[in-house]
């Protein structure tokens, strides 16, 4: 009697000492995702992308690719953000990173500040951004047009809608 | 050496006077007979030893015994509390993991300039918009001011650590430009100390974190179509001025209004 009272007590300090030990590892992953959940940056979804080609009574003008891009999540996104284009939709293709015509651009021209980050896309809204071809991008499009006939355009990784790619087109882009 | 029990029979009687043989069962008790019953009655007054020495060490083994139940006990409430810790945070991370992935909702409603807004435990009013001449705002080729006065109330005081900057910021929407502008603090604004100090003193401010503050905006131009965002949430997600996840939109067209003195007047 008295050796099953200790058998079932040693059983009872050990479910303690594993479920402490568990506890503590489920706590870890926790804390984890917390922290995750708090860098998490907001999601931007492209509406629509389209690519103006260049004005030829405009000298050294080599064309643009406009694109609307919309902050679907609840916290604003500061820095308007570069645009990646490329000849595939595969996750690992090497794009080509266009810079945004931001609205401080000639302010840090000016001066050494960058006010780059005051610049932002607040939830909900959806902004039109501008982003200028140099003479290379605009070869470099020019050569995926000539291989692939198709060009698509997303949004750097961790900031893109579930990293969705969108076929530029002259008209009307087409959701992938 | 007194009486003793026979091996065989378990007879007692004393061995001396019997001769070494039981009267019971005949039997003779030979030398390792006798060394048998001789380590016999060792162990016997070995067991008695033990027995007082419990009794003597009965406190020592009470404390060790007491100290095992109590770490079992501090385990328990460790277990317990974690459990209860943990059963609590998991769904709330559960819904902002939801509230992440889906589309934001955001009620938006307008407003004007010099109307109260409420910001539940706070009010905010927009009182004035203009263009600062200000002396120590470092002069830039590309770059105009545009200022705006505010004022808060509520829990809003200046020793509480709480304010309507916890849960609220404001952004200037250049329309033609499509932009959202956030407003520049006294220390962005001015390369000086001296400078930054004196903005301070003029309650210019990035947040809306005063009673009664300035916003100061950079724009292309203070001749453009401007109009004021307001956002706000009910809490804080992180520490910066943007964790707050936000639920309510009001905008609020600017109109620009006379220059206002330096000193606040």
């Amino acid at each position: 009697m008295k050796q099953g009272i200790k058998k079932s007590q040693r059983i009872f300090i050990w479910i303690i000492g594993i479920l402490f030990v568990l506890e503590i590892i489920v706590l870890f992953f926790v804390s984890e995702w917390e922290g995750s959940l708090k860098r998490e940056e907001p999601k931007l979804h492209i509406e629509s992308a389209q690519w103006i080609p260049p004005d030829e009574n405009i000298k050294n003008d080599f064309g643009e690719i406009f694109v609307s891009i919309k902050n679907r999540s609840v916290k604003p996104k500061c820095n308007i953000p570069n645009l990646l284009f490329m000849n595939s939709d595969d996750q690992n293709a090497f794009g080509e990173t266009l810079m945004p015509n931001r609205y401080y651009d000639s302010l840090s021209a000016e001066g050494a500040v960058d006010y780059s980050s005051s610049e932002m896309i607040p939830p909900g809204a959806t902004v039109d951004v501008h982003y200028r071809l140099t003479e290379q991008d605009a070869r470099e499009l020019d050569a995926m047009i000539r291989a692939n006939d198709t060009v698509y355009v997303r949004l750097s990784g961790y900031i893109s809608e579930n990293k969705t790619y969108y076929k530029l087109q002259m008209q009307q882009e087409e959701e992938k | 050496m007194g009486k003793q029990r026979c091996p065989q029979c378990g007879n007692k009687f004393d061995f001396e006077l019997s001769g070494w043989i039981c009267p019971e069962c005949g039997l003779v008790i030979l030398g390792s007979t006798e060394k048998k019953v001789f380590q016999q009655e060792e162990l016997r007054k070995k067991a008695e030893t033990n027995k007082r020495n419990n009794k003597k060490y009965g406190f020592k083994y009470y404390l060790k015994k007491k100290f095992f139940t109590m770490l079992v006990s501090v385990l328990l409430i460790f277990v317990i509390t974690l459990g209860i810790g943990i059963s609590v945070k998991v769904p709330d991370l559960v819904s902002k993991q939801k509230n992440i992935e889906k589309d934001a909702l955001i009620t938006s409603a307008s407003a004007e300039m010099g109307e109260l807004i409420s910001i539940a435990p706070y009010t905010l009013e927009f009182t004035q918009a203009f263009v600062p001449d200000w002396d120590i705002l470092p002069e830039l080729n590309s770059i105009n001011y545009l200022a705006v006065d505010f004022v808060t109330a509520g829990k809003n005081q200046e020793n509480v650590l709480s304010n309507l900057s916890d849960i609220a910021w404001v952004c200037l929407h250049d329309i033609e430009a499509d932009s959202y502008l956030a407003p520049q603090s006294a220390y962005q604004l001015t390369g000086s100390d001296e400078n930054q100090t004196a903005l301070y003193h003029m309650n210019v401010t990035s947040e809306l974190d005063k009673k009664e503050g300035t916003l100061i905006f950079m724009v292309q131009s203070p001749d453009r179509e401007y109009e004021l965002c307001i956002f706000a949430g009910s809490e804080a997600d992180g520490y910066g001025r943007y964790d707050v996840s936000i639920n309510e939109q009001y905008t609020i067209p600017i109109k620009l209004t006379e220059q206002r003195a330096v000193n606040g007047s």
